[in-house]
């Protein structure tokens, strides 16, 4: 018992000393933390993205449609034939292809944003006769989009899965590009981590250098510097960790407002992936940078 | 006791820091090693201290082969041994009572052990009353009492001091001397590196005459003319 209460007793003193080291170097230790944060959050901000994309592209209905757009000037009878004659087609499932005339595609607008159509005088239309097709064979789309170019009056084709694929291309660069700056961010923050610890260590050398001399193990002399890393990880995650929410709270309450075609991924779903993830990053960065640091002195 | 055999001591530069040196302290010894500068006492300080291994021979303290220590051991070892610095070494931002406390922080003594001992060792060093002043409030003699209590506070069984009046004046050195000889009247081994062979001639102990990295000559209370 006697010696948990001296190893406790121990331990509290090298937390004390690390903070010494950190308010010591207040200023290297501002500059850690404050990169770290931005790694955090271009890194979190990038997964926040990529996850949005996912999680409006959940809907699968969306992904296995084409959509058809008629020529405006071909009149009702006609559409109806060409819609007819879709839902012969071989790879068409009849019961979920639909035909949206430009009427019902304008009051369905209107409803949504009203305040788009202010200015629209009366008999403007914007909008074209559409049929949504749902196709049963995914394998066989581009056969059914050769089909449906066949059609003299039908003027664009989009196909779902030319978007889905354009979307996973988007992810895929976007993928990149985070990994790209989370690792260059995450150099420069282990660098500057590696520095301030070398700057605390060389600050302490003569007490370093003492308590060697009178027997203090290796394991007390370094461990404050390991647990200055740590808290400054530590606190940057934190830190990140917050100011994620607040950002993406603000953006999402924007984004609400203006865009309400956009399904926004809420961030309760994702908060806690995102902070065990900072802390990783906090954690591994800190105490990495602390002992690279001491590698040198433990040699010697 | 300590006993040095045939340690020889050779620098990575080809320096012969030490050549043969045969040298037995028994427990309770006091003891000058006085040499001229360059002549190898402060290997052999370092040697004592296990900052250096010899390049040959052993150096073998309580039974024990120094040189065999692994890493994880030396720490121990060291707490075995009190160091008085020549430079003093204290910390100037930390009080009479924190210095002397740090050696016993950092070898895991807790609070209450320390509030208990610290007041003693200020007491056999002659401080008392002066717990809370800076170094730079005291005196060099007094600073090097400061130091010795360091030494002190982890009750080791040996005092190293390397030239521990290399920075004060001659009137105060024959006052950290007789502090020294009061410490070792307390049962601990005393060994005293210095080059001041007045010193060593006024307080008549054992003198170790080390030149040209070997021990010229082994003798009572006089030193080689």
């Amino acid at each position: 018992m006697k010696n948990i209460f001296r190893k406790l007793e121990s331990f509290g003193y090298l937390v004390t000393q690390a903070f010494v080291g950190i308010v010591r170097n207040g200023a290297l230790s501002f500059a850690s933390i404050a990169v770290l944060i931005a790694c955090l959050l271009i890194t979190g901000s990038f997964v926040l993205i990529i996850g949005n994309i996912d999680y409006n592209m959940q809907d699968t209905e969306y992904l296995n449609r084409i959509v058809v757009y008629i020529n405006p000037d071909c009149p009702e009878n006609e559409v109806l034939d060409i819609y007819n004659r879709i839902l012969q087609l071989e790879n068409v499932n009849d019961a979920a292809t639909k035909l949206i005339t430009k009427e019902q595609a304008l009051l369905e607008e209107m409803e949504k944003n009203p305040d788009y159509f202010v200015s629209l005088e009366e008999g403007d239309n914007p909008y074209r006769d559409s049929v949504v097709i749902t196709y049963v064979d995914s394998a066989k789309v581009e056969e059914l989009e050769g089909q449906l170019a066949a059609f003299p009056d039908i003027d664009d084709i989009m196909s779902r899965v030319e978007i889905a694929n354009t979307v996973e291309s988007l992810k895929s660069v976007l993928y990149v590009v985070s990994v790209g700056f989370f690792v260059s961010l995450l150099v420069v923050t282990v660098f500057i981590i590696i520095t301030t610890i070398r700057v605390t260590i060389f600050s302490r050398k003569k007490e370093i250098e003492l308590m060697d001399a009178i027997g203090a193990t290796r394991t007390f002399i370094t461990m404050p510097f390991v647990i200055e890393g740590f808290v400054l990880g530590m606190v940057a995650s934190l830190l990140a960790y917050f100011a994620q929410g607040w950002i993406y709270g603000s953006l999402e309450s924007m984004a609400l407002k203006n865009y309400s075609l956009i399904k926004i991924l809420p961030y309760d779903e994702v908060s806690g992936t995102i902070l065990v993830g900072f802390l990783a990053v906090g954690l591994v960065t800190g105490v990495f940078g602390s002992l690279i640091s001491l590698i040198k002195y433990m040699k010697n | 006791m300590i006993e040095l055999e045939n340690v020889k001591k050779i620098y990575p530069n080809g320096t012969v820091a030490l050549d043969n040196v045969n040298l037995k302290i028994e427990d309770g010894e006091f003891v000058f090693v006085v040499g001229a500068s360059g002549a190898g006492k402060s290997t052999l300080m370092k040697l004592l201290m296990r900052e250096e291994k010899p390049t040959d021979g052993r150096i073998i303290v309580d039974g024990q082969d120094i040189a065999e220590l692994k890493a994880g051991q030396i720490p121990k070892y060291r707490r075995g041994l009190g160091v008085v610095f020549q430079d003093f070494r204290l910390f100037p931002k930390m009080t009479v009572y924190e210095n002397i406390a740090f050696a016993m922080r950092v070898t895991g003594w807790t609070k209450k052990e320390i509030d208990a001992r610290v007041p003693l060792i200020l007491h056999i060093v002659a401080l008392d009353g002066k717990q809370d002043r800076y170094p730079s409030e005291l005196s060099g003699g007094e600073q090097q009492r400061v130091a010795l209590g360091r030494a002190l506070s982890n009750n080791p069984s040996y005092i190293i001091a390397d030239e521990p009046t290399g920075n004060i004046d001659t009137d105060l050195s024959r006052e950290i001397m007789s502090m020294l000889i009061k410490i070792h009247k307390m049962g601990k081994t005393v060994i005293v590196v210095t080059h001041e062979r007045g010193l060593v001639r006024y307080f008549g102990e054992r003198v170790v005459t080390i030149n040209g990295g070997k021990v010229v000559s082994d003798i009572a209370g006089e030193i080689e003319q």
